[in-house]
């Protein structure tokens, strides 16, 4: 008797240590793909678009259709949840992948407090992505057709994801990474960027290179190309191809492979003058080379390589020229490396560390190495 | 100890009760105020002795099977001798008639030997009668069981004892493979219901005179023949002090099958999990034996008992011992993830799809979420009618005509699977999670009833809170299993405890050559004395 009562006192206990989830059926949700942020053109008002999954028309006839609701309201939040009054049910962030901002909130609002209701919500994934859209809406981005996915937000979260192996073109940063930027010294933040581009009479989006911030509000984008040489410069790079002209002069007519990239960060201080020493050590697959030259000898090999590094050295320095001229955002990480190393230093530098980024000495060296050639030969 | 007179104990409880009619206190008096009890209608056999003249003993034995038609009794005169007067009394049909007319009624008549005065008995039984086992008696008692179980009294005018002779024959069913425990690999034999039958299958593998066979006999009515074997040297002489008392204290009119004394003397009584092993193999009754275990057969069963048991014997099947160790490891792994998956799919899908939605990988959400779409119940609700359901199509799978076989399959299958899903009474990955708790409930045929128990109790638990409530229903039932014990002895061993050498036939089942040594409760620990290493 004594064991009867103390189960059932126990399963009394599971009622309030049981937290705050309750029962909720798949059929009582909507389950939300994706979102983008806009701000209504001359009112306050914040206008959040969502892409759901239409549960309705059978998954296994038709395959996965989304149908698009927007609501608007004073902040974002309420917007979020203003969308109940169209749809019967309440929408369910869980598996959000994607939130889209448009260039005009990027440019005119913290970043901070576009993050903010989506970090603080429960349900919300802080490895869902932030994407910047360029173009005057945000919910433009689903009034395209996706091409290889269950939902345009699906596609974009996936071409994030696997952009770094293949292309390097753009950058995955989740959600909770942009919080750790922000609140970190040192780093600017960098986010992907997209727009959107015929693809055979249809709309699609593409990866469009990163958009850089300046303290929290956007500065500007880098293309893909020189988003591909920002990646290689903080070691964040996981393929791409690097096309070089294998002629001393002349244009590229060799693409190289990125298999594998390795870069280290160092410094040297003179007083408060610091110098960065940026050492990439790349190594690559020769891919493609339209010059008929000897795969198998050794220096013809080691010219191209030298050829490499040349360009890729070039490429880092004007990319890097290009951010402290244009933007003044420490987006490669230089000051948070100091602020490691050498935190004394860091401390007499942070308070007007932008203008000292703007005119700070960078130099690269660059090693690559090819390892793999695909030897051509007639039979 | 256990050498005490049990057949006095039981007369004196037989006594008792049928004495509790008239007088409730007087179970504990002795036999012979019993038989002299004035009760007349229900005769009692107790203490009823034989007279010297064979019409009254005639008498006496027609008197107790009043009304018992198939009792034959059967006067026998010598053709050299008149004055030698016999009788023989037998039920029809479980004697030998063959035995019963060439060594027994033939001898009788055309004996010439002569027999008479004082050794008149033993004269008849060792120069007259041809047959292997005889017993004298003069007991009305013994002679009343004897001739229910098979054998023939031959009484002799002028004796005041009588013969019991051997003369049974059974019918019998045909050494089987038991349809429960199928191997693929090993002996095929199966015990059949006659319990000497059964005691040979085991004898004749263990040579050793240390194989000891103790008959008891049990239920006041049916007097079934129970047999407590064991290896002594092996057997852990506690365990067996404990089992001889819980069978002692078994006070109940009818055992029909080992379960009745498996649920009379287990311990923890109201748990669903076995704490007695049963098996209808010989193999497995041996193999248990030759740990130390000790085997509980019964008369009219098949199935024996063994003590004490462990709770990894649940995984663990005869055909492990005989086929490579690499394969029957995996199938223990198999079998014991099999447990862990029948309780917990259902309930894991119950906390996913209705609390945890964030846990599934998103294109298994949408597809699960979009057959969600229209159904009417909710998911919980579903499982425990969808498990029920499955319960019902498997029960009455077991029980039907094998004609009717089809007709199940397609109403199952079809009907149920099928065209709910279509019609939209049940969402199909609904049907997937209970056909995949019923086929995993299936590698272990030996655990019924904690599974259906334990998988609703999950559910249950799921549908309420979620993960958070399987966590604490399954803590329930680990600490549930680790409570459990089998005659003094825990089900399961913690590792504080282990022994390398115990882990051995767990989790894997280690080559026998590792095998050294016997599980720690039996007395003597030594398996192989070699060492290890084998063939060295």
């Amino acid at each position: 008797m004594r064991r009867l009562i103390a189960c059932v006192l126990m399963a009394a206990m599971l009622a309030p240590l049981g937290g705050c989830w309750n029962y909720r059926g798949l059929d009582e949700i909507m389950i939300v793909m994706g979102s983008a942020i806009d701000k209504e053109q001359g009112s306050e008002n914040y206008r959040i678009t969502y892409e759901i999954i239409d549960l309705n028309k059978p998954v296994k006839a038709q395959g996965i259709n989304t149908v698009i609701v927007s609501s608007e309201g004073k902040t974002k939040f309420e917007a979020a949840r203003n969308a109940k009054k169209k749809v019967s049910n309440k929408l369910y962030f869980g598996h959000t992948q994607v939130f889209v901002i448009s260039e005009e909130i990027a440019r005119n609002e913290e970043i901070g407090g576009i993050i903010d209701f989506l970090l603080r919500d429960a349900e919300t994934r802080e490895t869902a992505c932030l994407v910047v859209l360029r173009g005057k809406t945000a919910r433009e981005i689903f009034e395209t057709k996706s091409l290889s996915n269950i939902a345009v937000s699906n596609e974009i979260h996936d071409i994030i994801s696997n952009d770094q192996k293949i292309t390097s073109s753009t950058l995955r940063v989740p959600i909770y990474e942009i919080f750790n930027t922000l609140k970190s010294e040192g780093k600017a933040l960098v986010l992907p960027a997209f727009h959107r581009v015929d693809n055979n009479g249809e709309t699609v989006n593409e990866a469009n290179g990163i958009a850089v911030f300046k303290e929290e509000k956007l500065a500007g984008f880098l293309t893909p190309e020189e988003t591909k040489y920002f990646l290689i410069a903080t070691n964040k790079t996981k393929g791409g191809i690097l096309p070089i002209a294998s002629e001393k002069s002349g244009h590229a007519d060799a693409a190289l492979e990125i298999s594998k990239n390795k870069t280290k960060l160092s410094f040297t201080a003179r007083g408060d003058k610091v110098k960065v020493k940026i050492k990439t050590e790349t190594i690559v697959y020769l891919g493609e080379i339209l010059k008929d030259i000897n795969t198998t000898d050794l220096a013809k090999i080691a010219e191209l390589q030298d050829i490499a590094e040349k360009k890729l050295e070039a490429n880092i320095m004007s990319v890097i020229k290009k951010t402290q001229s244009e933007f003044g955002a420490d987006i490669f990480g230089f000051g948070r490396m100091i602020r490691k190393k050498d935190f004394k230093l860091w401390n007499r530098l942070k308070d007007n560390w932008d203008e000292q980024f703007r005119s700070l000495k960078v130099e690269v060296r660059s090693d690559v190495k090819i390892v793999n050639t695909a030897y051509l030969m007639k039979t | 100890m256990f050498r005490l007179p049990f057949r006095k104990k039981q007369k004196m409880a037989d006594g008792g009760i049928k004495n509790a009619e008239t007088k409730p206190d007087s179970t504990m008096q002795s036999p012979d105020s019993a038989a002299q009890s004035p009760d007349s209608t229900t005769l009692s056999t107790d203490s009823v002795t034989l007279s010297g003249f064979l019409d009254e003993n005639i008498n006496a034995v027609a008197r107790l099977f009043t009304d018992v038609d198939i009792l034959r009794i059967r006067r026998i005169e010598n053709n050299h001798n008149k004055k030698q007067k016999y009788a023989i009394v037998y039920i029809d049909g479980v004697v030998d008639s063959a035995i019963m007319n060439d060594n027994l009624i033939k001898p009788l008549m055309v004996s010439t030997v002569q027999t008479s005065g004082k050794d008149l008995l033993d004269t008849v039984m060792n120069q007259i009668v041809q047959i292997n086992d005889i017993k004298k008696t003069n007991q009305m008692e013994d002679i009343v069981e004897a001739v229910a179980y098979g054998d023939t009294v031959l009484f002799v005018d002028g004796a005041q004892q009588a013969l019991i002779l051997n003369t049974k024959n059974f019918q019998t069913r045909p050494i089987a493979e038991p349809e429960n425990e199928k191997n693929l690999a090993g002996p095929r034999e199966g015990f059949s219901e006659i319990i000497l039958l059964n005691l040979s299958l085991i004898r004749r593998k263990i040579l050793s005179p240390d194989l000891k066979m103790k008959f008891l006999s049990l239920g006041r009515r049916t007097k079934t023949k129970v047999c407590v074997c064991y290896i002594d040297g092996l057997v852990n002489k506690q365990i067996l002090e404990e089992l001889m008392r819980r069978l002692n204290q078994i006070d109940i009119d009818a055992v029909l099958d080992t379960g009745y004394i498996n649920e009379l003397i287990k311990d923890a009584q109201t748990s669903p999990f076995r704490t007695i092993g049963d098996t209808e193999r010989p193999d497995v009754v041996i193999g248990n034996l030759m740990e130390g275990r000790i085997a509980v057969f019964l008369d009219g069963s098949p199935s024996v008992l063994t003590v004490p048991f462990l709770f990894i014997e649940n995984f663990q099947s005869s055909e492990d011992y005989y086929v490579s160790f690499f394969y029957s490891s995996f199938m223990r792994m198999l079998r014991i993830s099999g447990f862990f998956l029948t309780i917990t799919v259902p309930a894991m899908y119950i906390a996913v799809v209705a609390f945890h939605h964030e846990m599934m990988p998103i294109q298994l959400f949408i597809n699960i979420a979009s057959e969600r779409q229209g159904v009417p119940l909710p998911a919980a609700l579903e499982a425990i009618l969808m498990l029920i359901v499955f319960d019902v199509l498997r029960e009455s799978g077991i029980r039907m005509p094998t004609g009717v076989g089809q007709a199940l399959s397609i109403v199952g299958a079809l009907v149920i699977g099928q065209a709910a899903v279509e019609a939209k009474l049940v969402a199909a990955p609904m049907i997937i999670v209970v056909a995949f708790t019923g086929i995993t409930k299936m590698l272990l045929p030996k655990m019924p009833a904690p599974m259906i128990y334990l998988r609703l109790f999950l559910l249950i638990l799921a549908s309420s809170f979620g993960f958070f409530g399987v966590v604490l229903g399954l803590s329930c039932i680990a600490i549930h299993i680790i409570n459990l014990r089998s005659f003094g002895i825990p089900q399961v061993t913690l590792t504080a405890n282990l022994k390398y050498q115990e882990v051995k036939d767990t989790y894997i089942r280690a080559p026998w050559w590792t095998m050294i040594r016997r599980p720690r409760s039996s007395e003597d620990k030594v398996r192989q004395s070699k060492g290890e290493g084998g063939h060295a």
